[in-house]
């Protein structure tokens, strides 16, 4: 495969799977902040945060 | 009293479902082809920019609005102005025309995937699609009787999506848990499959070399919005459904970006299952890649089963997971289109899930017998044509437009942004207030023009005009009986609306 292809196939890679394990990290990031809060106050997060 | 509106078990659960909506037959048998024939890797370029500009931020909206507004196409539309309501319904009803012609699709899959385990198709795959599976008639005039094998796979479709959609979000929240992540599986089988396959790096070659004078074609970009649009299951009221189950202070943002990035990251990942193949294919018959390159139903049941029936060893098993897999990417979208729009029917009358879906199922089953007689693939095409070229466009525009100019759209930016893990700047009001409109613009008059000057696949006007025309407009005429129809008063006082 020539050099352009194979740039073209990191660039996608990267735009598509980097993106979408970053916003999954934040998401998980988010949860878990959320998880501690409600552990230290259990009326800080109900069921209406999913 | 109305009960308490039902929601998602999970955020994981919501994100699942809507990418089960978005990732449908369109990201295997559409997107590679679009990619290699508008300059191959390049056509990432737009493709990227079409999915931050327009995609993402129409997904945005619809899941948003579903959210705050906690109701389905119909009443949202309706709740911003009353009159709108009638538009709702029109969007809504287009998710019901979609599923009942999309469920041919399936019933197509179903027949093949029997057929798979004997390779019924032999060497001439296309007479077998044409001829032994749709019993294809001369044209849209000449409709006959229904196929009987394809009535078989129309009613375990219908079946299927009753039995996914009897307890509602519920059940769906279960379902989508399997039915997402399994196609992806057996995609990834496939594409093991095919990079081992001699000849399998050539089609690879062909679908990412980048072509970038192709770029300075305005048509490329267009099709890369078009392709985005399409793609993300927009337009048809489908994730304004799906938000209204979100709890009030569910996060919007973050979520619609994870659905568009993993809806494309699908369609970029099955471009190398499908162009594998295609490389084998090709160097199987002795000829080039382009010439075994194919898009829609004649990929999937013409050139794949080909490519199948080529394979060294386990063809009945890679024919199986490669229809089980079609049939795994369209129930999702499937039965998601079916909740958009009995969801309407929900919040304004109180009608059980349970009901609603029976209801759908044995008015719908019947209507989409028509896509399976002899004559139906005509009916399929025409249909399917009118309301994605016309229908979906037109809604995208609309929402854009309402949701754009007469909704305080600052004000529903900022509502986002307070539970956001995403904060969302002005670039998301441009680009539904000018971005997207003027691209959706350009797409609906090319269509219009191209229509009036050519016609369409060589039907006659008659055709066109009671399957494309008819269709989309008996919908307008059934969304302004539905609004008018009043709401049941428990609902109305729940809501405190009138």
């Amino acid at each position: 495969m020539p050099l352009s292809a194979w740039l073209m196939l990191v660039f996608g890679c990267t735009i598509l799977y980097g993106g979408l394990a970053w916003c999954i990290g934040i998401a998980v990031r988010q949860r878990d902040r959320n998880a501690n809060a409600s552990a230290e106050s259990p009326t800080a997060a109900g069921p209406e945060d999913r | 009293m109305a009960e308490a509106r039902e929601q998602w078990h999970s955020r994981a659960a919501f994100i699942m479902a809507a990418v089960g909506s978005a990732v449908g037959l369109g990201n295997v048998w559409r997107f590679p082809y679009v990619a290699y024939s508008s300059g191959g890797g390049a056509f990432l370029i737009p493709y990227f920019v079409a999915l931050f500009t327009a995609g993402i931020p129409l997904l945005i909206l619809e899941m948003g609005l579903g959210q705050r507004l906690q109701r389905g196409a119909p009443l949202a539309f309706g709740a911003i102005r009353k009159p709108l309501q009638w538009f709702g319904w029109w969007v809504a009803g287009l998710s019901a025309a979609i599923v009942i012609y999309y469920t041919t699709i399936l019933a197509w899959s179903w027949t093949y995937l029997w057929h798979a385990l004997t390779q019924a198709w032999g060497d001439q795959p296309e007479t077998f699609f044409f001829e032994t599976v749709l019993r294809r008639s001369e044209g849209p005039g000449e409709i006959g009787w229904p196929v009987g094998p394809l009535v078989i796979g129309m009613a375990l479709t219908w079946l299927l999506i009753y039995l996914i959609l009897r307890k509602g979000v519920r059940s769906v929240s279960k379902v989508v848990m399997v039915t997402v992540p399994l196609p992806m599986l057996l995609l990834a089988v496939l594409l093991v499959r095919g990079l081992t396959l001699p000849g399998a790096i050539d089609g690879i070659r062909y679908y990412l070399t980048p072509d970038f004078s192709m770029l300075t074609d305005w048509r490329i970009w267009l099709k890369a919005y078009g392709q985005i649009f399409f793609s993300l299951s927009l337009a048809s009221g489908v994730m304004i459904g799906y938000g209204s189950y979100l709890g009030k202070k569910a996060e919007v943002t973050n979520s619609a970006l994870i659905t568009g990035l993993a809806n494309c990251g699908t369609s970029f990942f099955a471009g190398f299952v499908v162009f594998s193949m295609l490389g084998y294919l090709a160097n199987v018959q002795g000829v080039a890649v382009p010439d075994v390159t194919t898009s829609g139903s004649g990929l999937a049941f013409v050139t794949f089963p080909t490519a199948i029936s080529q394979l060294p060893a386990l063809n009945a098993l890679f024919g199986v997971i490669f229809f089980v897999t079609l049939l795994t990417l369209g129930i999702d979208s499937a039965f998601a289109l079916q909740e958009a729009f009995t969801t309407g029917f929900h919040d304004k009358w109180g009608v059980h899930p349970e009901k609603l879906a029976r209801v759908f199922v044995l008015i719908a089953f019947p209507i989409s017998l028509i896509f399976v007689t002899r004559g139906g693939y005509f009916w399929f095409d025409i249909v399917d044509k009118w309301i994605c070229d016309f229908g979906l466009v037109i809604s995208g525009l609309a929402q854009c437009l309402i949701v754009g100019f007469l909704y305080r759209v600052r004000e529903f930016r900022d509502y986002l942004n307070e539970q956001s893990e995403v904060r969302l700047g002005n670039w998301w009001i441009w680009a539904l207030r000018y971005v997207t409109p003027g691209v959706l613009s350009v797409i609906l008059v090319a269509n219009l023009l191209e229509e009036i000057k050519v016609g369409y696949g060589g039907y006659p006007r008659w055709a066109t005009l009671i399957g494309g025309w008819g269709t989309v407009l008996l919908w307008g005429v059934l969304g302004f009986v539905l609004w008018r129809r009043p709401q049941n008063s428990d609902r109305v006082n729940a809501r405190g609306e009138d």
